[in-house]
């Protein structure tokens, strides 16, 4: 059957070698497969395969021919892949706001949507990931994000709730304070995530700590309590936040200062501590 | 015998097909189908039965391959012996039947037809005992084939069994006839280990 050739080869090779030249066609016997060979042939000179499904190997129950069966392959490997790939950004997806408390007279406007703070439960069906979020006068709002940030808007605040924290993969958050006072603490799944809150002087980054972010149109005032922030604004990069020190970013273009935290902001940042101390318990 | 010196083309002895067959085919004459299909199919089927190592596999090879030669037919030229064109696409089938999922089930739940390797006895053939003989020591030899790695299974297959030279196995595979005469050599190293007991 094969041409040899005897050079360059060792024994087992040659042995190999002889063994399969020896081959010989395969009998295209017994009666099933000589029937294929048949029908396969029958179909060939009448035109007909072009047309599947038309010649069934006589092994076959299902008679997918192989264009169509690479097909369904690759269909279905393009839509486990799919699967998997929406499976894996909904777990990474952590859950978003849930509201904890919503106390005074005042209103709370959602995305547009006036509700007064003690309708607890229409406000907490509006909130949402990334939604606007007014507090008027007379009012406040604690949130949280189940085992990732805890919030509390003081009355007179607007601003937009971060996005949906991520478990493994795009962990940036980002938020705005345009007016108003924002006290945050980091929870335990918050580590290795980063939140940047803007505002219009300024921003800071935050990476697991208790800031607080002040905002009344001429200045925004950002303090860190403890743990760790950076603040940036139109000049450049101010640096990190010492701990219980603040940051105040002027609108009129004066030099940013670096002060004491300022007491009234640290007695909100405690004292949403301490109303709030257990949403992250037991985590 | 010099590589340079041998040819690439079938070695099975069959007659070339006439331009006259193939102008035949063009044109979609039953006749001139029937012809070719006769001057190939033994071939064809043959080379994806060695290089597969099934018969299931080897029918789905060739069903795919009259697919594509039908489809193909209008663009023949006459003048050139479409079997290695088919050796070729029966080839490429082969490998991508390797490597699809499909195959690895096939590993795993050999059909109960594969035992009977020429077993049946042509008009003429050699005397039962012989023939017994000759069945068992080919099924045997494919067995051991089977064993090997799919991409060195086919070269031992194109080489030693349809007798085509590195360069053309290198042409067909797209690798580099170095990469093809190592393959070569490291898989009849490996055919020949596993049959030392069996062969002489």
């Amino acid at each position: 059957m094969s041409k040899r050739e005897f050079d360059d080869l060792d024994t087992t090779q040659r042995r190999a070698q002889d063994a399969v030249g020896s081959l010989v066609r395969p009998e295209t016997r017994p009666v099933a497969r000589a029937d294929f060979r048949a029908r396969l042939k029958a179909d060939f000179v009448a035109g007909r395969l072009g047309e599947q499904d038309n010649v069934v190997p006589p092994h076959k129950v299902v008679p997918l021919p192989g264009r169509a069966r690479r097909a369904w392959w690759s269909t279905a490997g393009v839509a486990l892949a799919a699967a998997l790939t929406l499976a894996l950004f909904g777990l990474n997806r952590l859950p978003g706001p849930e509201l904890i408390a919503a106390v005074g007279e005042g209103s709370v406007v959602i995305d547009g949507q006036r509700h007064p703070a003690n309708q607890g439960d229409q406000l907490a069906s509006l909130l949402q990931a990334g939604a606007h979020v007014v507090v008027e006068d007379g009012a406040r709002l604690d949130l949280q994000y189940p085992g990732t940030m805890l919030m509390r808007l003081e009355a007179g605040t607007d601003m937009t709730l971060p996005g949906r924290p991520a478990r493994w993969f795009g962990r940036e958050l980002n938020a705005d304070v345009t007016v108003g006072e924002v006290s945050l603490r980091t929870g335990p799944d918050f580590a290795g995530s980063r939140l940047e809150v803007g505002t219009p002087q300024g921003r800071v980054t935050v990476t697991g700590t208790l800031v607080s972010i002040y905002a009344n149109g001429d200045l925004s005032c950002f303090c860190l309590y403890e743990g760790s922030a950076r603040v940036a604004c139109q000049s450049g990069d101010l640096g990190a936040i010492p701990a219980e020190k603040r940051w105040v970013v002027f609108n009129d273009g004066s030099k940013p200062a670096l002060m004491d935290i300022e007491p009234h902001h640290r007695d909100h940042m405690l004292a949403m501590d301490e109303d709030c101390c257990d949403v992250f318990s037991g985590r | 015998m010099s590589e340079a010196s041998r040819s690439p083309e079938p070695t099975t002895g069959i007659p070339a097909i006439e331009p006259e067959v193939l102008r035949g085919v063009q044109r979609g004459e039953a006749e001139a189908l029937g012809t070719l299909f006769e001057a190939c199919f033994d071939d064809l089927y043959g080379l994806a039965y060695r290089m597969l190592g099934n018969h299931a596999a080897a029918e789905d090879a060739m069903q795919e391959v009259f697919i594509k030669l039908h489809r193909g037919a209008g663009s023949l030229d006459p003048e050139r012996d479409p079997r290695p064109w088919l050796r070729t696409v029966t080839a490429n089938h082969c490998r991508d039947h390797h490597r699809s999922f499909g195959a690895k089930v096939t590993r795993f739940s050999k059909p109960v037809d594969e035992s009977d390797e020429g077993m049946s006895l042509p008009d003429g053939g050699p005397a039962p005992d012989a023939a017994t003989l000759a069945a068992e020591k080919s099924a045997l030899v494919q067995n051991a084939l089977n064993q090997l790695a799919p991409p060195d299974r086919e070269v031992v297959v194109l080489r030693d069994y349809e007798g085509l030279d590195h360069n053309v196995i290198a042409e067909m595979l797209g690798v580099s006839h170095a990469a093809v005469r190592k393959r070569y050599s490291r898989a009849l190293t490996r055919l020949g280990e596993l049959l030392q007991d069996v062969w002489p």
